[in-house]
């Protein structure tokens, strides 16, 4: 009789390249359900690519979009509710939605006369 | 009848520069034109769908503008940049902290912090995308060094319209007919998640690969709720014993 796999040999193994034996749609679930990232150096790049996603999946045109950042947003829980408030901004924004302002305070501007250094 | 199609698009154009007070665009008429001939290319009839996507094209081509104008150094340009940046932060950080000095605060830190790293934008089309998240990091610190909660709490689900959720739609039920890893899929999903909206979410996201804005408007709820309930249905699929034995079939 087969024992049952375990929660902590589950992980192990989305871990692990063993992951590759899941059809990719269950792999991309399980590796989110489970939290798991297995390129933590894509993660600064995915982050920096966070507005264009927001634009393509305003644009509809996601599909296009790289799939490594997609798949990305779609296992990391600290891109996937940045993403998801970046995404509901720009739909208030498109929407009009936005508190419409009719006297705006001053900014300082003094900043752009010093170095950047 | 080309003629008035370019008019009404040009017409949108400029109202789309005129509401949001964007100058920089020194040759408007140039900046129309490039537009439409995009806007043609993509032959799209819908006119309400045509408004969409001018005002989204406005907003790529002036994103590179106005990109390049804070790249500037201590001129004119440089600091309308800046100016319409500061009015375009500051209503967002009032939506998100509904309060006019924090806003203002936090709409000034963002706007330091771009000069700083505006090199960091990669893709200058999506330059207020990139501005937007220096913005919600600079509210996300503040909140969390105030340990505030935020002020939109995202665990609260907001019923927008109610239309009935049918996880068993046309399509999908033809999908899955043709697909037995699906219909495997769809049968997992069914016994571990009892919410419909749970696993519409989960079937249209994992499995027809759709964004959070196409299920938004499928569910007719927000993008913030089907955040929270991707995120609940997630944790219940790692806690399913049905879920976490279909993965283990693979890896006998």
């Amino acid at each position: 009789m087969i024992a049952a796999i375990s929660h902590r040999q589950i992980r192990q193994k989305l871990e692990s390249s063993e992951a590759d034996l899941l059809p990719p749609p269950l792999r991309r679930l399980a590796r989110a359900a489970w939290n798991i990232q297995t390129d933590r150096k894509a993660h600064a790049q995915c982050r920096a690519a966070l507005p264009a996603l927001v634009d393509a999946e305003m644009d509809g045109e996601l599909a296009l979009f790289d799939i490594s950042v997609r798949e990305h947003v779609q296992t990391c829980d600290r891109c996937a509710p940045l993403y998801a408030e970046l995404l509901e901004l720009s739909l208030l924004d498109s929407l009009g939605r936005t508190p419409r302002i009719t006297a705006f305070p001053s900014p300082d501007l003094s900043f752009l006369e010093t170095s950047h250094d | 009848m080309e003629g008035s199609s370019e008019k009404r698009q040009r017409e949108i154009i400029l109202k789309t520069l005129a509401d949001h007070g964007w100058q920089l665009a020194e040759d408007q008429e140039q900046f129309a034109v490039e537009i439409c001939a995009e806007i043609c290319q993509r032959g799209i009839a819908d006119t309400t769908q045509e408004r969409t996507a001018i005002q989204r094209a406005v907003m790529r081509h002036y994103c590179v503008i106005l990109h390049a104008a804070c790249a500037e150094s201590n001129t004119s340009r440089q600091r309308r940049a800046f100016v319409e940046l500061w009015n375009y932060l500051f209503p967002i950080a009032l939506y998100k902290t509904h309060d006019a000095a924090l806003a203002q605060d936090l709409a000034q830190q963002s706007l330091e912090k771009i000069w700083k790293h505006w090199v960091q934008c990669k893709d200058p089309a999506s330059f207020l995308g990139y501005v937007r998240m220096v913005l919600i990091n600079e509210i996300r610190d503040w909140f969390r060094k105030n340990n505030r909660a935020t002020l939109e709490p995202i665990d609260e689900i907001v019923e927008i319209g109610t239309n009935p959720v049918s996880v068993q739609s046309g399509t999908e039920a033809e999908r899955a007919e043709n697909d037995d890893l699906r219909r495997q899929l769809l049968d997992v999903i069914e016994k571990c998640l009892k919410d419909p909206r749970q696993r519409a979410i989960i079937i249209e996201s994992f499995l027809n690969e759709c964004g959070y804005k196409e299920i938004a408007e499928m569910l007719d709820i927000t993008v913030g709720n089907v955040h929270v309930l991707r995120h609940r249905a997630l944790q219940t699929l790692r806690k399913c014993q049905v879920f976490i034995e279909s993965l283990g079939d693979y890896f006998k």
